[in-house]
């Protein structure tokens, strides 16, 4: 690289070297190959310079430097390593070692410790200071996470994590001199604090003070040597965040997030406490071998094509009595788009099903109302734009509750003062976010959002707060309008409509790309959608009488809608847990995978974006993804053709998205 | 030469440092070829009036005053005294009833375990009491080699005695500490 006038030519161990203007000199070593150990440094945080560990000689100056924080300069001569330097960073070791209780043999981080790493680096073969042993406590309040005090060296990288990415700030030091503490909310429990349990803390910490709760013993968690690392996106959400999981013996260990990415997504890689968490949570007892009833209802294991067996003659039964109009099959729309289109070919070219539905299709089905149709469709933002946004308006529901990603950027930005934020409607956001909130009257959103157009139109008697944030929206160049999903659901009943037209009033030009994003509830939300699995119109399920029903992760708006089923309908589910819901209504049980366990692709928020993701795990053996699944029943029901490889799927699927893509963008 | 003379000790530790040095296996036999081992709880001899000796090993942190009596006569009689495991070197787990009154402990352990029933806290004056705080060997009398490690691994084991009866103080790399 030649040197831009701006460059600042210097040595470093002796090695001449140019850096531009401000670069530290921890930078421009390591821009060198030249490692200069850290502990309270970490890429993606602001330096702090707190440690002392990355100590340097510059110009053979009797006080050594901190180059984390130290700028370079012209003609400097930087010496990275020495006899003198190891000793200082040796001494500060012991320090830390003897502050607190480092007992690596009860720590569940040990092998996998920073501090335990640079003891072992720098030769820390014994204390030479006398260790202070005072127990501290701990804070073990969370499901997740414990803060463990014993073991905190106050690097304070959890502190501007929880600030910089999280944009939480519930984290900070509390007391003084050797009484220094991190603490939440300053010092109250970690579930009694504004904590949102993202667990960013707990990925920063160099030590462990902040320690995982799931599968973090030794000998679950084994060796460094035992672990393979994983890196793919996480599909809960539509977001596809990056994640990377450690896994031995095909369980699941940690899954992390990917902070200081180069080029960083407007989360800044962070995970949500869903998405770090979640995979450990399993909703039920494992289904590993597919059920059917005795004849006193109890659930017996039986074989694959006992089960499939079961399942053809159910629906065939169902069919004969009442027609295929009575036949419905409801999938979630967390699964992916080859098992979705595996199933919508067996539900309507196998069985021509009265019903095909995913569970949020009534949100699929009002959002395609209210962005209208054919050459006058409107078309929703990328979820990107909130990066770019300069104003937001959160309509209804609590971002908190649906999207923790959102709320942290919005949260961030805000406190950066980089832009208003107003709530309609909603839970009144916390004292700390001075948000504007506007209150719906008598609970009426839609009449809300509509008396804002109205002020944003400049209607003349709009009360003082309708008119600031009016104005707001108005003035802002790229304001952005984020409807919740529980406020575009039936409860709040014109509210999607009024957000769309609000959004037109601020639309650019000839564009028809509105500053309005939806949340949907499911990972794979749009492309369900697009895939054509929000049936047409809002399906009767009065006329149900028997079904398969594919919930993945996703059950909570499957099971609402079949409550009613009459008791003699027939159910087959297909699903990776025993859970309530198919303990009490099916009749046949197929286990599929879980998401961590299948490949599949996925549409993005709004869609437009459709990534595939590999299994991190294997699995139990003998469960076949679930679209193999639905392939054998397609064949038991008469119809070998269509669709019978993974890839076959895929291509289908795609072709089917980008064809829907294609009509709303021509 | 006369053959270097050798003796280890045992505090307060799970005795898993000394079947650390069992575990070096046939090594043990070129070891102990070469040097005279005068008392060890390996030999079940108990005899704490050490003969002057080259080398004296110290597996255990020191617990009560019949440890501190034993570790400083050791050291006086030692020429190089070596820190043996986790527990010597920096008081490992024993160090989990620091800043627990001695009293508090001695009641939860002899009266109030839930497996006890009528329990009451020895007072045979025989009975050497224990101190306030458990501490590393450091803290009471001065060490030459240190062999963090819990267990230390037989390999650092046999590496350490090899370097002193070569008459080098052994030398630690990166990959030879470890403390779990």
């Amino acid at each position: 690289m030649k040197p831009t006038p701006a460059d600042i030519e210097l040595q470093i161990d002796g090695r001449p070297c140019q850096v531009p203007e401000g670069t530290t000199i921890l930078e421009a070593a390591r821009r060198q190959g030249i490692v200069i150990p850290t502990l309270c440094h970490h890429p993606a945080l602001s330096a702090w310079g707190g440690c002392r560990i990355c100590v340097v000689e510059v110009d053979q100056a009797p006080r050594l430097a901190a180059s984390c924080v130290t700028p370079v300069r012209r003609g400097m001569a930087v010496v990275t390593d020495n006899a003198r330097i190891r000793r200082y960073r040796r001494t500060i070791v012991e320090f830390l070692l003897a502050e607190r209780n480092h007992n690596c043999m009860f720590c569940a981080q040990s092998g996998d410790c920073e501090l335990q790493a640079l003891a072992y680096a720098l030769g820390v073969d014994h204390l030479a200071v006398p260790a202070d042993f005072t127990p501290l406590a701990t804070d073990a309040t969370s499901p997740d996470m414990i803060l463990d005090h014993n073991r905190c060296i106050l690097c304070g990288r959890c502190v501007r994590a929880c600030q910089e990415i999280a944009g939480c700030d519930v984290l900070g030091f509390h007391s003084r001199g050797e009484g220094t503490r991190v603490g939440f909310d300053l010092d109250t429990d970690r579930e009694a604090s504004g904590c949102l349990g993202c667990g960013v803390c707990l990925q920063v910490c160099p030590t462990g003070a902040m320690a995982n709760r799931h599968r973090s013993h030794y000998t679950v968690k084994g060796h460094r040597r035992d672990w393979q690392v994983k890196e793919d996106f996480c599909p809960l959400c539509g977001l596809m965040c990056a994640i990377v999981c450690r896994v031995r013996d095909d369980q699941l260990l940690r899954v992390d997030g990917c902070l200081g990415l180069q080029d960083p997504r407007p989360d800044l890689g962070q995970l949500c406490r869903r998405g770090r968490f979640e995979p450990f949570q399993a909703p039920g007892p494992r289904l590993t071998a597919p059920m059917t009833r005795d004849g006193g209802g109890r659930w017996r294991p039986v074989s694959w094509d006992q089960a499939l067996d079961a399942v053809a003659a159910g629906l065939g039964t169902t069919c004969e009595r009442h027609g295929a109009e009575a036949l419905f099959g409801l999938a979630s729309s967390q699964a992916c788009l080859e098992s979705l289109t595996m199933f919508r070919w067996l539900m309507t070219e196998t069985w021509a099903a009265g019903t095909l539905d995913v569970g949020d299709g009534d949100l699929g089905r009002a959002m395609a109302a209210a962005l209208g149709s054919g050459p006058d469709r409107w078309h929703e933002s990328d979820w990107k734009a909130l990066a770019r946004a300069d104003m937001i308006l959160v309509v209804g529901g609590s971002l908190e509750a649906e999207n923790p990603l959102f709320a942290s950027v919005i949260r961030r930005r805000w406190r950066q003062g980089e832009m208003p934020v107003a709530l309609a409607g909603g839970p009144p956001p916390p004292a700390s976010l001075a948000f504007d909130h506007l209150t719906a009257p008598g609970g009426n959103l839609a009449r809300l959002i509509q008396a804002l157009a109205a002020a944003v139109r400049g209607a003349p008697d709009s009360s003082r707060e309708l008119a600031r944030v009016a104005r707001a929206y108005t003035t802002a160049a790229a304001p952005l309008i984020i409807v919740t999903a529980a406020a575009a659901g039936p409860e709040t009943p014109g509210t999607l409509e009024a957000a769309v037209d609000l959004a037109r009033l601020r639309h650019r030009g000839q564009e028809r790309r509105l500053p309005l994003v939806l949340l949907k509830p499911w990972g794979n939300s749009a492309g369900a959608w697009s895939l054509g699995m929000a049936a047409p119109t809002a399906p009767d399920p009065r006329a149900w009488r028997g079904g398969i029903v594919m919930p993945v992760q996703g059950e909570a708006d499957i099971w609402p809608r079949i409550a009613g089923l009459p008791g003699d309908a027939f159910l087959a589910v297909l699903t990776p847990w025993m859970t309530a819901g198919p303990a009490a209504l099916a009749d046949v049980l197929l286990p599929v995978p879980s998401w961590l366990e299948s490949e599949g692709s996925y549409g993005d928020l709004n869609g437009i974006e459709i990534r595939r993701r590999r299994p991190i795990l294997a699995g139990p053996s003998g469960v076949p993804p679930a679209w193999q699944t639905l392939r054998r029943l397609a064949d038991r029901g008469g119809r070998p053709d269509g669709p019978r490889t993974w890839d076959e799927l895929n291509a289908m699927a795609l072709a089917a998205v980008h064809g829907a893509l294609q009509r709303r963008n021509p | 030469m006369t053959t270097p003379k050798l003796a280890t000790v045992w505090f307060e530790g799970c005795s898993g440092c000394h079947m650390s040095l069992l575990d070096l296996d046939e090594a043990l036999i070129g070891i102990l070829s070469r040097v005279e081992l005068t008392a060890t709880p390996i030999t079940d001899v108990k005899n704490f009036d050490f003969p002057r000796v080259d080398l004296g090993i110290v597996e255990g942190a020191i617990g009560n005053a019949e440890h501190l009596e034993v570790v400083r006569r050791l050291r006086r009689r030692a020429r190089l005294l070596m820190a043996l495991g986790d527990c010597a070197v920096f008081g490992g787990i024993n160090t989990l009833r620091n800043g627990i009154p001695v009293e508090d402990v001695l009641r939860y352990g002899f009266v109030e375990t839930c497996s006890t029933a009528g329990g009451r806290i020895p007072d045979d004056p025989a009975l050497p009491a224990l101190l306030e705080r458990v501490l590393p060997i450091n803290r009471v009398v001065a060490v030459d080699i240190h062999l963090p490690g819990c267990p230390p691994a037989p390999e650092l084991i046999a590496h350490a005695l090899g370097e002193i009866l070569q008459g080098r103080l052994p030398v630690l790399g990166e990959a030879m500490i470890h403390y779990d």
